[in-house]
């Protein structure tokens, strides 16, 4: 088994197919990020992190929603699983963590 | 409906088709059908070919294991042991093979070495001038002048040229004049030849990337006889010591004929070799202005002119400009010497290879000759390849059987192919490392043909390309033996039955055609080069070339008030026989100008002539026959400034009968006017790409700048001894600079004795690459007709026909290449003869000659192994089973 733990990147694919939730397939996940990130992806990194997060058990995946504008194409739509949620949680839970540890006064601009 | 189907852009078929073979059956859904998505989307934002490309990069970004989808029948394979026993069988078969390895690798290795060789000089001709960062935006104005009686193109301009465009045109921004002079130069009583001496403006710096090591680029060159020393010519001079603010005495713009001093302003560094003007000193421009004050007009044309354009600006418009701002400059002055001038700008880049006009400022390559020698570079490797490719394919026979057992072994095709590819790959980087030998070995002589003294051979990105380079050329040769033997059949051929008749034998005497036509074609090639410059050699030239010492005096005031005593001394040797002066030398053009004068009816004609002014001496001397009238005469006081000779072509060109009816012509000629006197047979005062063109000769004043000796038969240094001895005694503080007029004939065809040196040596190449081919198949072929050779003699043959049968069939070859070889050299060498005013007709003989010779060779390659096939006891070779 590959290891579970979720990269920078991961992390954002894994949070865009809950967003999209019953639209959740290569093309719409990598237009979604770019709009909220604005960064510009290419479409083989986002299907290769796919891959990469339903062999780790986040995603669960099946075929549908051919359409004339994929040229009869069928998707790969995507799902959250529980474990996918479960490791989203828990990255937010040890950010959460680590937030509250820095010490308020780096916020407030001081120096050493 | 239908326009919408057509308007429908679908992605790149053979985009599509790629990614269908690579991608697992399964992702290919997803993976297509986003980026068919995609691609509708950038057609729109991007337009369809942004898109395409997109599409084809991102087929290409999904080449990732996780997609590619898996081979079905692979099993693993242990590849290096696999390899590794390739490389042991393919030094195996080299130890076997030693005779035919080493013919292998030699050839090969000469092919590599004579093509990199070739490779190196052509990236060394293309890279001229490239050095400058402003390269492209140089451009030199060159001119076209036309007068009545002919145009011709010069790439030099006049003094104002570079202000005025300057000035006129706001995309120049910034222009530079060059002269290039030669003059003699004094320290401390002792003088040297300088040849490369550049005269130029401040703007030099801007312009040109060379650098200033000494010295403020701001000020030097700034005033009058100002000097700056390439780093070689300071130490020349001036050694250890520091040379800024020494001076030099040179003899070049010196009012008194004495020399004037120029002070060292500045060091500057060696001109780089692949520049297409070189110098060692470079004179301020300022000194020529003030030195020639009258001669800054639009019509003193001698200098050259490059310009600066201005970032983004278009040399077609500022060329479609130029007439315009030649009309109103010069536009009155055209009219009244009715000379045309139209300007044209030639890029600084292209000056070397591409610009063959008159008065160039140094040699210039050829393109002709690039393609050329890169044709035969080509064709050498060719060559070399094609021995290997016949020695395998004829060496194939022998291996079949190893064939056919790894075949029963369970070998696949592609890996009896993989490892014949091995083995011709090794070979090939073994002959690649011999030719790097070989390169060090000849690097001298090749500096002394090509001329290039600081080319480094292997430096550069040329080892880059060297391995590649080798393993294509091991793929290239080794690829149809490789295949061919692969093709064999286990069964037939372990029962012995695998025919060598049937396996490449048109082919392999289809390229020793192909080797021996090229050989050929090169060698009469060659016969003919040598005897155009043998032609050359030989011509009457009009007058006796031979025994002339020529002298300069360089401007020398002594020389010019000591001229008589010299003469009159001289003439007391026995070794002297006559004594001309002149104000060029002959052989290499001269200046022209306007004459008019009467046709036999008395009406007036112009043509434009040359000019030669000479002493009355001067045709004695160089032994130019009289047609009619006589010579100039020191008796008659008027010839000084009203007799003129004119040569037959004048005679010709200004319409009279013949020579007897020019005497007694009146002719004017720049505002000189007199009569002509005589007639003088065409003499070559030109290189021979030069027909002889109207000249006349006129008495000089007493400027000359030549001084020709005719010596009788005697030994060189007594001559220069005698002479030598006179110039001293009566000239203590100059320099004697001397030639002879041969030797400076030669010179004139350096460019052709180096092509045809070059020429001989690659010919000799290909011949010994083919040869040695030639010899390792024979030895091949006769091996096979042991057997054979053994009854025929059992039956009765003798020796001689033995050897006959054998070679029979090479003969035959080379004959069928001759007839190729005739009509591409004919045409070949047509071409090149066309630039010669006087050349010879191609006949029958080189090609007699290239092709008794070369039949002459291959009988002896072939009979060296015939003869030991053919002598040998027939017991022996029939026994053997």
């Amino acid at each position: 088994m590959k290891g579970t733990n979720l990269g920078e990147f991961e992390e954002l694919v894994l949070l865009t197919v809950g967003i999209l939730y019953d639209d959740a397939y290569g093309l719409a996940i990598m237009d979604e990020i770019e709009k909220r990130t604005g960064r510009s992806l290419t479409i083989s990194s986002v299907h290769k992190a796919l891959m990469r997060l339903e062999q780790k058990g986040f995603l669960h995946s099946f075929m549908g929603g051919a359409t004339e504008a994929r040229g009869g194409r069928n998707k790969r739509l995507f799902t959250m699983t529980n474990t996918g949620k479960q490791a989203l949680k828990e990255a937010k839970e040890l950010r959460n963590q680590m937030w509250q540890a820095i010490p308020k006064v780096v916020w407030e601009g001081g120096n050493i | 409906m239908n326009d919408d189907i057509k308007n429908k852009k679908t992605p790149p078929r053979l985009a599509n088709r790629f990614l269908r073979w690579y991608c697992r059956p399964e992702l290919l859904d997803e993976v297509a059908g986003d980026l068919y998505e995609l691609f509708q989307r950038r057609v729109v934002d991007k337009g369809i070919w942004k898109a395409k490309a997109l599409y084809w990069l991102n087929v290409l970004m999904f080449l990732h294991p996780d997609y590619i989808r898996k081979r079905e029948y692979s099993y693993p394979v242990n590849h290096i042991a696999m390899y590794k026993h390739y490389f042991t069988i393919a030094l195996r078969t080299m130890k076997r093979q030693k005779g035919y390895t080493l013919i292998n690798i030699l050839g090969l290795s000469v092919g590599i070495a004579a093509f990199l060789l070739i490779v190196r000089w052509v990236q060394d001709e293309l890279s001229f001038d490239r050095f400058h960062t402003k390269a492209d935006r140089i451009y030199r104005v060159s001119s076209q002048v036309t007068t009545d009686t002919e145009t011709f193109s010069q790439a030099v301009t006049s003094p104002p040229v570079a202000l005025e465009t300057q000035r006129y045109f706001p995309e120049v921004e910034n222009a530079v004049r060059l002269d290039m002079n030669d003059a003699i130069v004094e320290l401390d009583k002792e003088k040297w030849k300088e040849d490369r001496i550049l005269l130029t403006d401040l703007s030099f710096f801007e312009i040109f990337d060379f650098h200033l090591l000494r010295g403020d680029v701001r000020t030097a060159l700034n005033a009058p006889y100002q000097i700056i020393l390439s780093e070689t010519t300071a130490r020349k001079y001036f050694g250890d010591s520091d040379p800024m603010g020494q001076t030099l005495r040179i003899y070049a713009y010196d009012p008194g004929g004495n020399g004037a001093d120029y002070k060292v302003v500045g060091i500057i560094e060696d001109c780089p070799a692949s520049s297409h003007f070189q110098y060692d000193l470079l004179i301020s421009f300022k000194t020529y202005e003030t030195y020639n004050p009258d001669r800054l007009g639009w019509f003193n044309n001698g200098l050259y002119t490059y310009l600066l354009l201005r970032e983004g600006a278009s040399p077609q418009a500022l060329e479609a400009k130029l007439p315009q701002f030649l009309e109103l400059f010069m536009g009155e002055g055209m009219k009244q010497y009715q000379t045309f001038h139209t300007y044209t700008l030639q890029p600084l880049k292209d000056i070397y290879l591409h610009s063959e006009l008159r008065s160039e400022i140094g040699a210039t390559g050829s393109v002709g000759y690039i393609i050329l020698f890169l044709t035969i570079g080509v064709f050498i490797l060719v060559l070399a390849c094609i021995n290997y490719i016949n020695l395998a394919t004829a060496l194939a026979i022998q291996k079949t059987k190893e064939v056919g057992v790894r075949k029963v072994m369970g070998a696949l095709r592609k890996q009896l192919v993989g490892q014949y590819l091995v083995e011709s790959v090794c070979v090939a980087l073994i002959a690649l490392g011999v030719a790097l030998l070989m390169i060090e070995g000849i690097k001298p002589f090749f500096y002394t043909v090509t001329g290039k003294f600081n080319l480094s051979l292997l430096g550069g990105n040329v080892l880059y390309f060297l391995i590649p380079l080798a393993i294509l050329i091991g793929i290239v040769s080794g690829i149809f033996p490789a295949l061919l033997l692969s093709r064999a059949l286990p069964a037939t051929v372990l029962k012995g039955q695998f025919h060598p008749k049937r396996s490449g034998d048109t082919l392999r005497k289809g390229l020793v055609m192909f080797q021996f036509a090229i050989s050929l074609t090169l060698i009469c090639g060659l016969l003919i080069v040598h005897e155009q410059m043998q032609y050359i050699r030989q011509k009457d030239l009009g007058y006796d070339k031979d025994r002339l010492l020529i002298l300069r005096e360089n401007g020398s005031q002594e020389v010019k008030d000591h001229f008589e005593a010299f003469k009159n001394d001289l003439l007391q040797q026995p070794l002297i026989q006559s004594v001309g002066c002149s104000n060029s030398m002959i052989g290499g053009g001269l200046g022209n100008s306007l004459a008019t004068t009467e046709d036999n009816k008395g009406n007036p004609v112009s043509s434009s002539i040359n000019k030669l002014h000479v002493d009355a001496d001067f045709t004695t001397t160089y032994g130019i026959t009289f047609l009619a009238g006589r010579n100039f005469s020191g008796e008659i006081a008027s010839d000084a400034t009203e007799a003129f000779i004119v040569n037959e072509a004048a005679v010709r060109a200004f319409g009279w009968p013949d020579a007897e009816s020019a005497i007694g012509k009146k002719f004017n000629q720049n505002g000189e006017e007199g009569h002509i006197i005589g007639v003088v047979q065409n003499f070559h005062y030109n290189s021979l790409f030069h027909v002889v063109e109207p000249l006349f000769l006129a008495l000089g004043d007493r400027y000359y700048s030549r001084i020709t000796i005719r010596y009788r038969p005697a030994d060189l240094n007594q001559v220069l001894s005698v002479v030598g001895q006179s110039w001293k005694r009566h000239f203590p503080n100059s320099l004697m600079d001397y030639s002879f007029q041969d030797e400076s004939l030669e010179s004139q065809y350096k460019a052709e004795q180096r092509f045809s040196q070059i020429g001989s040596t690659f010919t000799a190449l290909s011949m010994l690459i083919a040869c040695l081919g030639l010899f390792g198949l024979t030895s091949f072929t006769t091996r096979q007709r042991t057997k054979e050779i053994g009854i025929r003699k059992v039956l009765g043959a003798s020796t001689t026909q033995i050897l006959l049968l054998l070679s029979r069939e090479f003969i035959k070859l080379v004959l069928v290449a001759l007839l190729l070889a005739v009509p591409l050299a004919c045409l070949g060498m047509e071409a090149w003869l066309e630039d010669f005013a006087y050349r010879i007709t191609i006949g029958v003989w080189p090609f007699i000659i290239a092709g008794g010779s070369t039949l002459l060779v291959v009988w002896l390659t072939v009979s060296y192994q015939s003869v030991k096939a053919a002598s040998a006891n027939p017991v022996a070779s029939l026994r053997s089973e």
